[in-house]
């Protein structure tokens, strides 16, 4: 019989027997291997006993090793966490009601929002979670700085959140922070002057990311505030408070480590940049709203 | 995080590190430390310094815009110098 | 009739390829200027956020558009010539082209304007705008109507020949993809049930292991998906060219299907030093990464034995004389030792890479990103020109102007890939970092990886060159005097099979092992998910005011 005419099943098939062999051979070792043995032999540690072995290498085992260590204390700087309650409290927010609430505030922070003095923030277009957020640390007093504390106690949750996002809503003051920007030259560590080099490109040698990563233009970050238009002389402030440890509700002391680094000329200059004239053209981001 | 951290050389060291936000990375080049940092999880990784010096550690995934500014540094101390170094010293190489 | 048909099924493949190549020229020179960018050197539009939104690009481009369009368009191609009859369902052909068209288009401007800066591996909490999302789903989701196809024809081929042995090349698309198929099901998933829904808002918190292990089934499984049709090339095209016979026609069987099998159930290795997978997996993907390699070391000693034949049948002699009587002037002939010796050396990478205690030292590196450009940028790319090279003129009936243009282009590929990666390497071993768009290289730790990385970026320059090079000798193919090109030819065995094991002309077997290891590889590491309580909110990269995803 002419092998072509054969019927290609018939055709001797060894390769089931050969394939599921191997499989069934690939399986036991590596099983055996991978969690019966390899992972039972520790370098920094006690042989594990099979169970363990087995658990370990599931990845389902709880360290159970105490530390001696003294444990560093707990600081907590700030009451809010990003949870979908408190986001949901903040969207829920009433810009009108918050008109009525934000009357008082004008005295310093200006009309709408708008500061007009050296002193104190521009609030106009500032990220509702932010202002909502600084609100609860002048409430609970992580954040202390003259009549806000008090300003701040006086205010309910509800009333904070109308306010913020009244404020967020009023135009003429800072961006929005969309967290895209358009691509422009001389934003690297290529860039000679330092207050732009620190903007756009951070300082990797000291650990310092680029302002505009979390502040923008071209980054976000929530609860960050946008700096752009922001009073220049505030600015510096702030990054003084934080250097010196006067101000510490960071998150994770993320702005004291940024700005004990610092230098007092850097924060000038740094401030200076940021605060163009309201309603002067700003650098290029890309409309969100 | 911390901006840095010390710790004695020639003694078990384990890192325990999770994260807020994104993902990140942890590495420290020229030594076994190499982990990801993951939400939602905690990272353990166990090494022990051989060498004295400031080890760079530089963040080793994509985390956003600022990725290129993410490093921090430990610090391997002699043996002698740790016990004496305060818990708030040990989170920090800056001159207390 | 059949000559339209012919025709239309020439056009299809013709259309995926001129896609496919379309898009590999802005993507190089993208490349290109990434390297400028975190180099020493001056760089044009140096911001770091364009940074990292043109790594997205080039990532999204050559990884998912590239690739994709050209194993369409080459799987299109090898079922009409070495079935040598027309494409069956190619009306489902072209409704495929266009939908991966339109979601390509979707990612690529989405990503331009900013709203996707996540990288091609999108890795949650990081989370895009969901137009990027979709387009990623639609040219996925739209090449399994290929997978279909493949499938489809090779089956009534099969019914229209019973007891013939299906063509080696048929056979190995066919199982490019089966493989497309398993290798997409991880990213098709993560995309349905864990990003869009957070992209839309529709869930508030997003699992993030679970998003990163199922990726990882794509992960790996994809830069074989990649491999193959250059693994084709090799075995069916390449004899041919040199002018010998394929040593081993059942190697090359058995190469597709140790392919198929074991380059799916083994993603982990790419996640090695993660903390949501426990060690026990993490070794026994490790362990399966070995059996992959197998069919490359097979693959690798095949094709020099075949072109050991061709050599000798030339006239060569001696233990390498066959070597010098081999035809170079041929562009598949040269690029298949360009593309093997890259091969050995990002191979040898690879071992590295797979080897769970070697990994901790090169992961997240730029050893890893030295590791994938030699092996995808340098051994198959090549092989993918190659191909082109061989189909230009076939489709269009013109012949390539210059055989020696072709030949350069490819040498300039090699030599500037060789530039980029050995540099790359090297700073991976230094703990240079991944995905940094800029270093301070005042910095004494940074100081000395500053020269390599320089000469990364000439590599890089001279890349462009080569990939300006190959489309203008694609493009001059399209122009000039006709000449009827001999078809197509596919290598002839040393052995033709005249009767092989059914289990060697059909995958069911080989997809029921697979199923079996991925149960056991994965089962567990994706269904601890579902009781580990890892939920955390998802940080989008651009912010609009009315989003109502997440933070």
């Amino acid at each position: 019989m002419m092998a072509r005419e054969q019927d290609i099943s018939e055709t001797y098939n060894p390769w089931p027997k050969i394939g599921w062999a191997t499989t069934a051979g690939i399986v036991v070792v590596s099983a055996v291997l991978g969690f019966g043995l390899l992972d039972r032999y520790q370098q920094a540690g006690p042989t594990l006993s099979v169970w363990s072995a087995i658990c370990r290498g599931l990845g389902i085992s709880s360290d159970t090793e105490s530390t001696a260590e003294p444990q560093p204390t707990l600081r907590t700087p700030t009451r809010i966490a990003w949870t979908n309650a408190t986001l949901d409290q903040i969207k829920a927010g009433d810009a009108k009601h918050g008109a009525f609430v934000t009357l008082v505030c004008t005295a310093c922070h200006g009309e709408h929002g708008i500061s007009q003095s050296a002193l104190y923030p521009t609030l106009a277009g500032m990220d509702a979670a932010t202002v909502y957020k600084q609100l609860d640390d002048f409430r609970s007093g992580k954040r202390s700085w003259g009549a806000m504390n008090a300003i701040a106690q006086a205010l309910s949750l509800h009333d904070s959140a109308d306010a913020a996002v009244y404020f967020a809503a009023q135009p003429d003051g800072l961006p929005a922070l969309t967290g895209d920007r358009a691509p422009e030259s001389g934003r690297s560590l290529r860039q000679s002057d330092p207050a732009k080099r620190l903007i756009f490109a951070g300082a990797p040698e000291r650990g310092i990311p680029p302002c505009s990563a979390c502040h923008g233009p071209g980054g976000y970050k929530l609860g960050a505030p946008a700096l752009q238009g922001q009073q220049a002389n505030y600015i510096e402030e702030q990054l003084l408070a934080f250097a010196q440890g006067m101000r510490q509700n960071d998150v994770f002391e993320q702005m004291r480590i940024i700005a004990r680094q610092l230098t007092s000329d850097e924060m000038h200059a740094v401030a200076a940049f940021y605060a163009a004239p309201v309603g002067a053209p700003r650098v290029v981001g890309i409309p969100s709203r | 995080m911390p901006q840095c951290v010390q710790v004695p050389v020639d003694t078990p060291v384990k890192f325990r590190i999770t994260s807020t936000d994104v993902i990140h990375g942890f590495l420290l080049p020229a030594t076994n430390v190499n982990t990801m940092v993951v939400p939602g999880f905690v990272a353990e990784v166990r090494t022990a310094f051989s060498r004295p010096g400031i080890y760079e550690m530089p963040c080793n995934e994509f985390c956003g815009y600022g990725h290129h500014g993410m490093l921090a540094r430990v610090k391997v101390v002699p043996k002698e110098q740790f016990p004496s170094l305060s818990p708030v010293e040990r989170t920090s190489c800056a001159k207390q | 009739m059949k000559e339209r048909a012919v025709q239309n099924s020439s056009r299809l493949a013709l259309y995926h390829l001129w896609i496919a190549f379309g898009v590999f020229l802005p993507a190089v020179a993208l490349g290109a200027w990434q390297m400028l960018m975190r180099s020493p050197l001056p760089a044009p539009l140096d911001d770091t956020n364009a940074y990292y939104t043109s790594v997205t690009l080039h990532g999204t481009a050559m990884a998912y558009a590239v690739t994709t369009f050209f194993a369409m368009g080459f799987g299109y191609a090898v079922t009409a010539t070495s079935l040598g009859r027309p494409v069956r369902g190619i009306i489902a052909a072209w409704i495929g082209f266009v939908i991966c068209l339109i979601g390509t288009v979707m990612a690529v401007v989405i990503v331009l304007i900013g709203r996707a800066t996540v990288l091609y591996t999108f890795y949650p909490p990081l989370l895009a705008s969901p137009w990027y999302y979709f387009g990623a789903l639609l040219l996925i989701g739209g090449s399994m109507i290929w997978v279909v196809l493949m499938i489809y024809n090779m089956l009534i081929w099969k019914r229209d020949n019973p007891g013939q042995p299906v063509p080696l090349a048929m056979f190995a698309i066919t199982a490019t993809a089966i493989l497309w198929a398993w290798a997409a099901s991880g990213v098709i998933i993560e995309l349905l049930f864990v990003l869009i829904p957070q992209a839309l808002g529709i869930t508030t918190r997003i699992d993030v292991g679970l998003g990163r292990t199922l990726f990882t089934v794509t992960l790996h499984a994809i830069v074989y998906f990649w491999l193959m049709p250059a693994y084709i090339a090799y075995y069916t095209l390449a004899p041919e060219a040199a002018g010998g016979r394929l040593y081993s026609d059942t190697a090359g069987r058995l190469t597709f299907i140790m392919l198929l099998v074991f380059s799916v159930p083994v993603g982990l290795h790419h996640v090695f030093q993660d903390p949501d997978i426990g060690a026990g997996f993490k070794f026994l993907q490790s362990f399966l990464t070995f059996f992959v390699a197998l069919p490359t070391l097979l693959t690798v000693f095949s094709i020099c034995a075949s072109l050991e034949i061709a050599g000798r049948a030339r006239g060569g002699r001696g233990l390498l004389g066959w070597l010098w009587a081999l035809p170079w002037q041929e562009p598949m002939v040269l690029a298949v030792a360009l593309s093997l010796v890259m091969l050995g050396l990002g191979g040898f990478g690879g071992f590295i890479n797979m080897s769970y205690a070697m990994n901790q030292m090169v992961h997240n590196t730029t050893w890893v990103t030295a590791h994938f450009h030699l092996i995808w940028g340098g051994a198959v790319v090549t092989m993918y020109f190659a191909i082109a090279y061989e189909i230009w003129p076939r489709i269009t009936g013109r012949p390539l102007r210059s055989k020696e243009l072709a030949r350069w282009q490819l040498w300039l590929w090699f030599a500037g890939m060789l530039i980029v990666t050995i540099p790359w390497h090297i700073t991976g071993l230094m703990g240079m970092p991944r995905r940094v768009a800029a270093f301070d290289y005042g910095d004494p730790f940074v100081a000395p990886m500053g020269p390599l990385v320089i000469i990364s970026a000439i590599g890089g320059l001279i890349l462009l060159v080569s990939a300006i090079l190959l489309i203008a000798i694609l493009v001059r193919s399209h122009f000039g005097e006709g000449q009827l090109q001999a078809p197509l030819r596919y290598a002839i065995a040393v052995n033709p099979p005249k009767a092989i094991p059914a289990s060697l002309n059909g995958f069911a077997l080989w997809n029921a092992i697979l199923l079996v290891l991925m149960v056991f590889a994965y089962g567990y590491p994706i269904g601890q998910f579902l009781f580990l309580k890892s939920s955390v909110p998802a940080y989008e990269v651009t912010h609009t005011a009315t989003s109502g995803a997440g933070p």
